[in-house]
């Protein structure tokens, strides 16, 4: 009797679904839909940091002191995800989030969304994307031709922000600061991945 | 109306009661899944035999009570559904993985959860799939970087069906109800002509 009752319910409310318009029910702050348009990518900010700086742009890092001490992306201001209720950003400013993993810094995210920041964005891969990609940048060996010049602006960014490209075979993910055996570093060496949730 | 999740950011939960709730939240979640008989590694593997098929109608349950919920909680103004995380999609390392998990599901008897509330429960069988599980995570860990490039292809970054299928999301709403509701139906009628019995031990 109530399995009958409950899948009459169910139905009912799944039934009527259909009949809801393609609308966003609930428009809290005028935010984008997370999908696809709240990463950015580790190259792309570095081209824009290299380009015009932070002007503009507020970095906020998530990670503990001991990993913000030891490395940052330059401009970066340290944030712990507890302090972010009091701290007021610049609303004007594009503010980009990282953390060691991406997901970690996605629940940032989302409460500077509901407050009503228009402009945020997660720094896609985390701290450990911006060292492959831009500090520590592997280059095939034998580099073709056409693929010159894409490395050469990857080798470029990787400079621009004191660190250096690494053949393919010895990538390393390293920190390119003198105190490489901080606290961050066990944890930077170990990343669960994509999709890294399980029940 | 206010939006009211997640408590946890907004501060109306500091780190300390966070963690009780969580615990009493996971304490809860145990409580149900092992009166719902899915503590039992034979009730569990008798899933894949279809002689029982509580595992499949729990968690549909589970999903068409979380899909409703959602997506009614949105309509009516209680939940931005814009806000709602969703893991990114790579499409085949995630096939293979839960290919794998499939396979270590039906040889262990149980999935990462319910081993969890078998051991809480005393179950020498589940102590040995968490002892596994413990030891996967770890190889896991340690071999990442060697597989990172295979788990990171095929991107389709964080995608919903309803975009995926370009229909409304009212749509793929009913229907997944209708999917869960046949089933329900159809497993019922499976059980009752194969007789709902458990896998014996040989």
């Amino acid at each position: 009797m109530i399995n009958r009752l409950l899948g009459f319910t169910a139905l009912l409310l799944g039934g009527s679904a259909l009949l809801v318009p393609d609308r966003p029910a609930v428009d809290s702050a005028g935010t984008p839909s997370p999908a696809h348009h709240d990463l950015v990518a580790a190259e792309s900010l570095a081209a824009r940091i290299m380009a015009n700086g932070t002007a503009g742009l507020t970095l906020v890092d998530l990670r503990a002191p001991t990993a913000f001490d030891s490395y940052h992306i330059p401009g970066a201001v340290r944030l712990e995800a507890g302090e972010l209720g009091q701290a007021r950003l610049p609303e004007a400013n594009t503010i980009v989030l990282y953390d060691d993993a991406e997901s970690s810094a996605a629940g940032v995210w989302l409460l500077l969304k509901a407050q009503g920041y228009a402009s945020v964005y997660v720094l896609s891969g985390g701290m450990a994307a911006w060292k492959d990609e831009v500090l520590h940048p592997a280059l095939p060996p034998g580099m073709a031709r056409e693929t010159e010049a894409r490395f050469g602006r990857q080798m470029e960014l990787s400079r621009f922000f004191g660190g250096s490209p690494v053949p393919a075979p010895a990538r390393r993910i390293t920190p390119p600061s003198p105190r490489p055996d901080s606290a961050g570093k066990k944890k930077e060496s170990f990343d669960i991945g994509p999709g890294g949730c399980f029940y | 109306m206010d939006l009211t999740a997640p408590f946890y950011q907004f501060g109306a939960l500091g780190p300390g009661s966070g963690l009780v709730v969580a615990v009493l939240i996971g304490a809860a979640f145990g409580f149900f899944l092992e009166r719902g008989g899915l503590g039992n590694g034979r009730k569990l593997a008798s899933q894949f035999y279809l002689n029982d098929l509580t595992v499949f109608k729990v968690m549909f349950t589970a999903i068409l009570t979380a899909l409703l919920g959602l997506f009614w909680l949105g309509q009516v103004g209680v939940l931005d559904t814009s806000l709602i995380l969703l893991s990114p999609t790579y499409l085949v390392p995630q096939i293979v993985g839960g290919l794998l998990f499939g396979a270590g599901f039906v040889i262990g008897g149980y999935c990462p959860g319910t081993s969890c509330i078998a051991v809480a429960s005393g179950k020498l069988d589940a102590l040995a799939v968490f002892g596994g599980m413990m030891a996967g995570i770890l190889v896991y860990g340690e071999v990442y970087p060697s597989i990172r490039p295979f788990a990171e292809s095929t991107s389709m970054g964080r995608i919903s069906l309803p975009e995926l299928l370009s229909v409304r999301p009212g749509v793929m709403v009913a229907a997944v109800t209708m999917l869960a509701l046949g089933g329900f139906v159809l497993a019922d009628r499976i059980e009752k002509r194969r007789g709902n019995r458990l896998v014996q031990p040989e």
